[in-house]
Formats: structure tokens, C-alpha cells, sequence
């Protein structure tokens, strides 16, 4: 019998042609709207490490000077999110954690060995230890992560993003070759495969949906060489430290790195925190952290929710395009209301040999959920030019968010069935409330 | 005209449609009214000119290696250098590049203390060929001598000479904004005598309010990394681009940094404006084709319901004119009852958004284009069925009787 509904829903929709594309598009295009913005702000909003977002920290420390607050948010006093050198390398060498890494960051001009000096490029430059890539997952393409013997020799090794070796490699096996930074050689220990965190939790939120650096080098390689970008990354310091060596700036209370720590399991949580509170103990009696202790750790979650990058802007953009849907969707009824009225005889028709008000009801059900179905098809289709077209208007923002996953595209094809039935309810049930004299007389 | 009182009656018996319609085409207005004003002048403000030569000049970091009065002799050896090239025809030391979202502001008033500020201002650092360099037009006033550039390590010394941008003056002198010249301005604190104003001079940040206010002086900075402007002969950037590059990496451990034409920083300065320009406009586009869906599905289901009336007065003698003019006239007073509706709430909109987030209010003529333009798409939608409903024949009405 179904089958038979579907076939009289079909031939249905092709007698009025105009009116089941207007239908049908007028569904497509809010559902359009509303998936468009819905996959943005999914992608924007999901869990980078969904493996490990409960066990991996990052920790933050009241190391600021007795003067005044880092800073005050409402009336209460706020930590740094980064720590010093000092403390990085204090943690570290305490291990605590299963694995643990700092985050840095400096410029530097860049090139291949074999490029010559012209066409060096000033190029941000992660320094990180070799617990990140195992701590973040990050895959690699050729070679692999660096030892811990470099790491705390700071040897002059470099891991590169997929990118840059295809830019300045043509994407062959470019391990063992060489990175010139600055004066010096680097050579190259691994290639990461495609890697893009959505969030790029790691390290500042204002960046967050930007792609990772290109290139990636030992911590120690940053202290042994000297390097400071003053102008060019985010640093704070209480103390006066115009024109300080740079040993003194690195032995300083001066903040300018993140701090992760990977823990075995979510429970170890508050005795990772106990340690931090004796650190901090060690530290008061050490004549440093003369504030009052409010160091923390913090997840993924919590650190990308403290730091603003998951706001409630996103919301309001589904909102809104959810209410451009429930204005298609009034539409289309409006419509659906006009497909039925105009039956009106042909309902009479069945009405009167014999089909019951339920047999009217599920046949106008079928023709709803056709167009719900063809209605999905090309909201999917329209949601894939909408998401091509902001690709071309973000361009500076990471491709990934604007991209369905599988999930997603049949969730939309859901979304429009149930909304397109939900909202042919009403024009369903007039239809069946139609006299089957009242319209006969007129045949 | 008779036709006006029946269509009254008609919609008031059967108010559930038209009422649905007539609150759509209300909401549609309110946000098409808003909206495209937002656009006006989100595209007023990324097409503004910047003041400076936009497609001869590129901007670029470097760093200098010496210290103390030999980095000052290391810098204007490299402007040197720069000038001596044949792409290029004028290069100046700039504190920072307008528009390109890093730089310093300033606050500017007449006196010293803190509450003698009147307003802030972006600030740059310049030489003698600014002028040139940038094209940068006089308006009032005169320019620098030579003799007053110097250098410094931040900021300018008290005692100098500034230029600002026609904006701050205004915003200084409100009524005449020449009075300005002669003046002596405290920006930052330290005293400087305005000798010039300059037509149009960004500051460094595109959202900034007070974007427009600048202040120029000829006190160029001597960090250990310092901002060049540098202006190609014509036709001749990219090469020009390229042969700095070549000769300041002629010195070992140079660096250089953000070397990019200004035209691709201004396009950096304005990516989240046109991002969200571009947007708006697909929402507008959306937001009408709807509209005009709507109009469309709601005529057409008003013919439909009374083709036996139509017949019926074709019947009795109406001819197809007539009819097609009915339902123009009926969709023309259910739009133009939401346009009335909706423009009385796009103005409590606008008000509502002119206190929260001071824009400027929607002039009338948006709502009268506005206006002109729903009422246009609604009759084009109306059209097709109307025309329909015209070609109903008599006999329908005779046959059901």
C-alpha cells in the first residue's frame, strides 16, 4: 500500500511541477542555511583530542609579582595562562607527568639548504619538547619525533609540517636534509602528515582556527641560540627588564610559554594539582610567587572556554539561520496548503469509493516525506555550494571547519524529512477534513 | 477603484493568510531595511581611500644588528641603499604601517595632565620624504623641513613639530578646523606644534572609532627592528619587492619581515568587514527570494480557492483585465500593509541599534527604496497566478452551479 502512496505522491508532484520545486527549494534553502551555519560552529566547536580531552592539562601559575594582579576580570583577580622559563624548566625536570611539554614560539628567516639566501622567508618557529607530538597524537609522514637526548641537549633538529615539505621538497622523503634558520643549520628529523587541531588549543585563542607553524624545534635549541622575538610573540613581565641579558631574561618571573601535561588517567587530576600546590610552596619560601596561590589546571575544554574561544557568538548565527529555517518551513505550508486545496476533487473522488480519512492522510504523509527527501537531497547540495562559498570568503581560516562529515549530512537529510511532515501536519489534516459532496458536485 | 472596498472585505473574512503574509513581509522589512544599510556602510568603509599611494607601495620590517648611534647610521645606510635602486624611487623609516593592525596611539589635548585629554590618535614616525614616499596631500599649512627630522629610540621629543589628519583637526575644531595650525598639541604628554594638516591619514587599526585621526611627525625610531615604506617607480612594485629583498639580504643575518604591498595590507585590514559584507549580502538574497516564495505561494492559493468566483464574475461580464488588476491591487494592500508595519519597526530597530551600538540611523530615502522594492517584488511575484486567475473561463462557474 505504501509503495502505491509513494507512486500516487510522485505522480503528484510531477503534475504540478512548479509548485513541488517551489516547495522543494523552499525547504532546501533553509535547510541549507541552517546546516551551513550548524557544521561551522560544530566543527568550530568539537573536541580536538577527543581521546585524551579529560587527562590532558594545562597548567597556570600565580607567578606574578606582589605589586598588583596579572589582571582583574569582574572584581577578581586572573592568572597568566603562560609561565616562565624558569618554571617550565622546573616542572619538566621534576616529571611528574606522564608526558609534558612546553610551548614557545620565535621568527625567524627560514629556508631550505638548497634555496638560496633570496628566498629565505620570515616564518614563525614552534619550540616545543618531543613529549608534544606523542601528547597531541600528531602523525608523521616520514621520520619522526626527535630524542630526549636532543631535547635536552637543544640539538639543532627540525620537525616540518606537510606544507612546508611539499613547498620546499615537492613532498619527497626530505628527512636527513637540512632547515637554515637564521645562520644556522637544522637538520630535518620528521614530516608531520596533515594536522590541523580544530581548536588550535595549544597554545594563544586568538588564533585558534588558524593552521600549526611550519616548523617545529627543541625548546632548548631557542635558549642555547638566544633568541627572543621580542616584537613578535606574546610575552608579559612584572619586573623592569629593558635592556636585560638574555640569561637574565630567561631566569626572570617574565611569562612567555604554555605548559601541557599528559596524566596516566582524569583521577590523577588532583594529585597533579597537589604537586603544583608544593611547587608553589617551594617557590613562596624561595621569596618567589608572593601572591596569593591561584594556579590551576585546566582541560582542553575549560582552558578554550576560560580563554573565550568557544562563545556564544557561533549560537547566535544557528539561531538565526534556524529561524530562517522555520520561516522556509511556514512557507512551504502555506504552499502544501495550496497542493491539497487544489485536490480538493480528487480527494472527494477517493473519498467517496471508499478510502477512509486515515488512507487520505497517509497518502498526503507520502507526499510529504517526498518532498522532505528531495528537499534534503538539495539542501545537501545548495549546503555544499554555501560552504564553498564561505570557504572563499574566510580564506584565512582552516578548511576543515567548513566541511560535512557523514554525521552531519544525514542529519540534515533527518532534519528535512521530520521538519517537512511536522510542518505538513496542519495542510494534511484540512485535507482529509475535505467533504467528499461538496467537491464531487463541481467535477 | 471599486474594487478596493470588495478586496477589503474579502481579506477580512478570510484573515488567517493574508495576516501570516503581511507579518512575514513585516519582519522581511525590518531586516532588509537594517541590513542593507549594515551593507552601505560596511561597503562604504572597505572602499575608503587610505589616503597613500595604494599601488606603488610596499611596506617591510627588518632588523638592525648594531647598537647605539651606529644602528642609526646602519638604518640610513639601508634607506640608502633602498633609494639607490632602480625600481625604486622614495623609501622612508616608519614607526608603523597604516592599517596594518600594529601600532601605537596616542592622546592628544591641550595641556599636559590626564584630564586635558580630548581625544587619541594613531601615531607614526616618519623623515622629510614621507610626503613623496606616500603622496600624502597638504591641505593646509606646510610640510617639515629638513632640518626638523631627528631620531629617537621610542616616541617623539617634546618641542616638535606634527602634521595630523584633517579628521583630528575637525575633531579638535569642530567648527573650523584650520584653527588647529599654529597650535600647540600635547600628544602623549609632550608638547608638539601642529604645522600642517594632512588630508587623510589612517590610523593602524580599521576597527578602531578614531581610525580616522593621525598624527605625523618627523622623528623617526631607531629599534632593533624597524618599519620601512618604500614606493616603486611605476609599474615596477613586484620587481622593486624583489630587488629590496635581494639587496638588504646582501648583509649577513638580516631579516626580514611582513614585506607586502600596502594594497595586500589594506586587503588584510578590511578580510572580517568583506567576510561579513559578503555574508549579509547572502542573507539579503536568501531573505527575498523567501519573501517572494511566499507572496508567490500565498496568491496563488487565494486563485485557487476561489477559481468558481472568478468564473462567476467572468461570467457576469468581467473581463480578464479586470481580474488580473484584482489581485494586483489585493497584493499591493497586503504589502504595503506589512511595508507600513515593517517600517515602523526597522525605525524602533534602527533606534535600538543606533543606542547599543552606535551607528548612525537608517536615512528615509532607505525606507522609501525599501519600500518601492518589496512592493516591486511582491506585484512581479503575484503576476503569474493573477494572470492565471484571469484566464479562468466562465464556464467554470456556470458548470458547478
Amino acid at each position: 500500500m505504501l509503495s502505491y502512496y509513494f507512486k500516487l505522491a510522485w505522480l503528484s508532484l510531477r503534475k504540478t511541477p512548479l509548485l513541488s520545486v517551489l516547495m522543494v527549494g523552499t525547504i532546501a534553502l533553509g535547510i541549507a542555511a541552517a546546516m551551513v551555519t550548524y557544521t561551522v560552529s560544530y566543527m568550530m566547536t568539537k573536541d580536538p583530542l577527543p581521546a585524551k580531552s579529560d587527562r590532558i592539562f594545562t597548567v597556570q601559575l600565580s607567578s606574578w609579582g606582589p605589586q598588583q594582579p596579572y589582571k582583574v576580570v569582574d572584581g577578581r583577580e586572573e592568572i597568566p595562562a603562560m609561565i616562565s622559563y624558569r618554571d617550565a624548566l622546573n616542572l619538566k625536570t621534576a616529571a611528574k607527568a606522564q608526558q609534558e611539554t612546553a610551548i614557545g614560539l620565535f621568527k625567524s628567516m627560514s629556508r631550505a639548504e638548497q634555496q638560496d639566501r633570496r628566498d629565505a622567508q620570515m616564518r614563525m618557529i614552534r619550540t616545543i619538547h618531543n613529549d608534544f607530538f606523542a601528547m597531541f597524537d600528531v602523525p608523521f609522514l616520514y621520520g619522526s619525533a626527535w630524542s630526549e637526548q636532543d631535547d635536552s641537549a637543544g640539538n639543532q633538529v627540525v620537525v616540518i609540517t606537510k606544507a612546508l615539505n611539499d613547498e620546499l621538497f615537492d613532498g619527497v622523503n626530505s628527512v636527513g636534509r637540512h632547515i637554515v634558520l637564521g645562520e644556522s643549520l637544522l637538520q630535518i628529523v620528521g614530516v608531520m602528515d596533515d594536522w590541523f587541531p580544530i581548536p588550535r588549543f595549544y597554545y594563544l585563542s586568538s588564533q585558534a582556527y588558524h593552521d600549526p607553524h611550519a616548523l617545529f624545534v627543541p625548546l632548548q635549541y631557542q635558549i642555547n641560540q638566544e633568541i627572543f622575538s621580542r616584537g613578535d610573540v606574546t610575552w608579559a613581565c612584572w619586573q623592569d627588564i629593558e635592556d636585560v641579558a638574555f640569561s637574565d631574561f630567561i631566569t626572570s618571573d617574565c611569562i612567555w610559554l604554555f605548559y601541557w601535561v599528559e596524566l596516566e588517567s582524569a583521577k590523577d587530576r588532583a594529585d597533579y594539582m597537589d604537586f603544583i600546590n608544593v611547587y608553589v610552596d617551594e617557590q613562596k619560601s624561595a621569596g618567589r610567587f608572593a601572591r596569593e596561590n591561584l594556579s590551576r589546571l585546566f582541560t582542553i575544554d575549560e582552558y578554550l572556554r576560560w580563554a573565550d574561544v568557544l562563545s556564544n557568538e557561533n549560537d547566535m548565527a544557528v539561531w538565526l539561520a534556524f529561524a530562517f529555517l522555520l520561516a522556509c518551513l511556514l512557507n512551504c505550508m502555506s504552499l502544501m496548503m495550496t497542493k491539497f486545496y487544489g485536490k480538493g476533487s480528487e480527494i472527494g473522488l477517493r473519498r467517496a469509493v471508499g478510502a477512509s480519512r486515515q488512507d487520505i492522510g497517509w497518502q498526503f504523509l507520502c507526499e510529504a516525506f517526498l518532498i522532505g527527501i528531495l528537499g534534503g537531497v538539495l539542501g545537501l547540495v545548495f549546503a555544499q555550494f554555501g560552504l564553498q562559498l564561505i570557504q572563499q570568503i574566510f580564506t584565512y581560516l582552516n578548511d576543515s571547519i567548513m566541511q560535512m562529515d557523514l554525521r552531519i549530512m544525514l542529519m540534515t537529510l533527518v532534519l528535512s524529512v521530520v521538519a517537512s511532515v511536522l510542518f505538513g501536519l496542519w495542510p494534511i489534516y484540512r485535507a482529509t477534513r475535505i467533504q467528499p459532496s461538496s467537491q464531487l458536485k463541481s467535477l | 477603484m471599486k474594487d478596493f472596498s470588495v478586496i477589503l472585505k474579502s481579506l477580512w473574512r478570510s484573515k488567517a493568510s493574508p495576516l501570516l503574509l503581511i507579518l512575514q513581509i513585516a519582519l522581511t522589512f525590518t531586516i532588509f531595511v537594517n541590513a542593507v544599510y549594515m551593507v552601505m556602510q560596511k561597503h562604504e568603509k572597505v572602499t575608503a581611500p587610505s589616503g597613500l599611494n595604494e599601488t606603488q607601495v610596499f611596506s617591510l620590517f627588518i632588523n638592525l644588528q648594531e647598537t647605539g648611534e651606529a644602528r642609526v647610521a646602519e638604518f640610513e645606510q639601508v634607506l640608502r641603499d633602498i633609494k639607490d635602486l632602480d625600481s625604486v624611487e622614495n623609501a622612508i623609516p616608519v614607526t608603523s604601517v597604516p592599517l596594518s593592525g600594529y601600532g601605537r596611539s596616542a592622546d592628544i589635548g591641550y595641556g599636559p595632565a590626564d584630564e586635558d585629554k580630548l581625544t587619541s590618535s594613531g601615531y607614526y614616525g616618519s623623515n622629510y620624504d614621507s610626503k613623496d614616499t606616500l603622496d600624502l596631500k597638504l591641505v593646509a599649512g606646510q610640510w617639515f623641513e629638513r632640518s626638523d627630522v631627528t631620531h629617537s629610540f621610542f616616541g617623539a621629543k617634546s618641542g616638535g613639530k606634527i602634521l595630523v589628519s584633517k579628521a583630528l583637526a575637525q575633531t579638535l575644531h569642530p567648527d573650523n578646523w584650520r584653527d588647529v595650525l599654529g597650535k600647540t598639541l600635547y600628544v602623549q604628554g609632550d608638547p608638539q606644534q601642529v604645522i600642517g594638516v594632512v588630508d587623510n591619514l589612517k590610523a593602524v587599526w580599521s576597527f578602531w572609532r578614531l581610525f580616522d585621526h593621525a598624527v605625523l611627525s618627523p622623528v623617526f625610531e631607531i629599534k632593533d627592528k624597524v618599519g620601512l615604506m618604500v614606493r616603486a617607480k611605476p609599474g615596477t612594485l613586484d620587481k622593486a619587492m624583489l630587488d629590496v629583498k635581494e639587496a638588504l639580504l646582501m648583509t649577513p643575518g638580516r631579516q626580514i619581515d611582513k614585506l607586502k604591498p600596502f594594497s595586500q595590507t589594506r586587503e588584510e585590514s578590511y578580510r572580517a568587514d568583506v567576510a561579513e559584507l559578503q555574508t549579509l549580502q547572502l542573507v539579503l538574497v536568501g531573505l527575498l527570494i523567501l519573501t517572494m516564495l511566499a507572496i508567490f505561494g500565498q496568491a496563488r492559493f487565494a486563485i485557487l480557492k476561489r477559481r468558481k468566483q472568478i468564473g462567476t464574475r467572468r461570467a457576469l461580464g468581467a473581463n480578464q483585465l479586470q481580474i488580473l488588476r484584482y489581485y494586483l491591487l489585493e497584493n499591493l494592500i497586503v504589502t504595503l500593509t506589512g511595508v507600513v508595519i515593517g517600517m515602523v519597526c526597522a525605525v524602533l530597530v534602527n533606534t535600538q541599534l543606533v543606542s547599543y551600538f552606535g551607528l548612525t540611523p537608517v536615512p528615509a530615502d532607505y525606507l522609501l527604496v525599501g519600500a518601492l522594492a518589496i512592493l516591486l517584488a511582491g506585484q512581479c511575484a503575484v503576476i503569474q497566478p493573477a494572470w492565471q486567475a484571469a484566464r479562468v473561463s466562465p464556464a467554470l462557474a456556470t458548470r458547478s452551479v
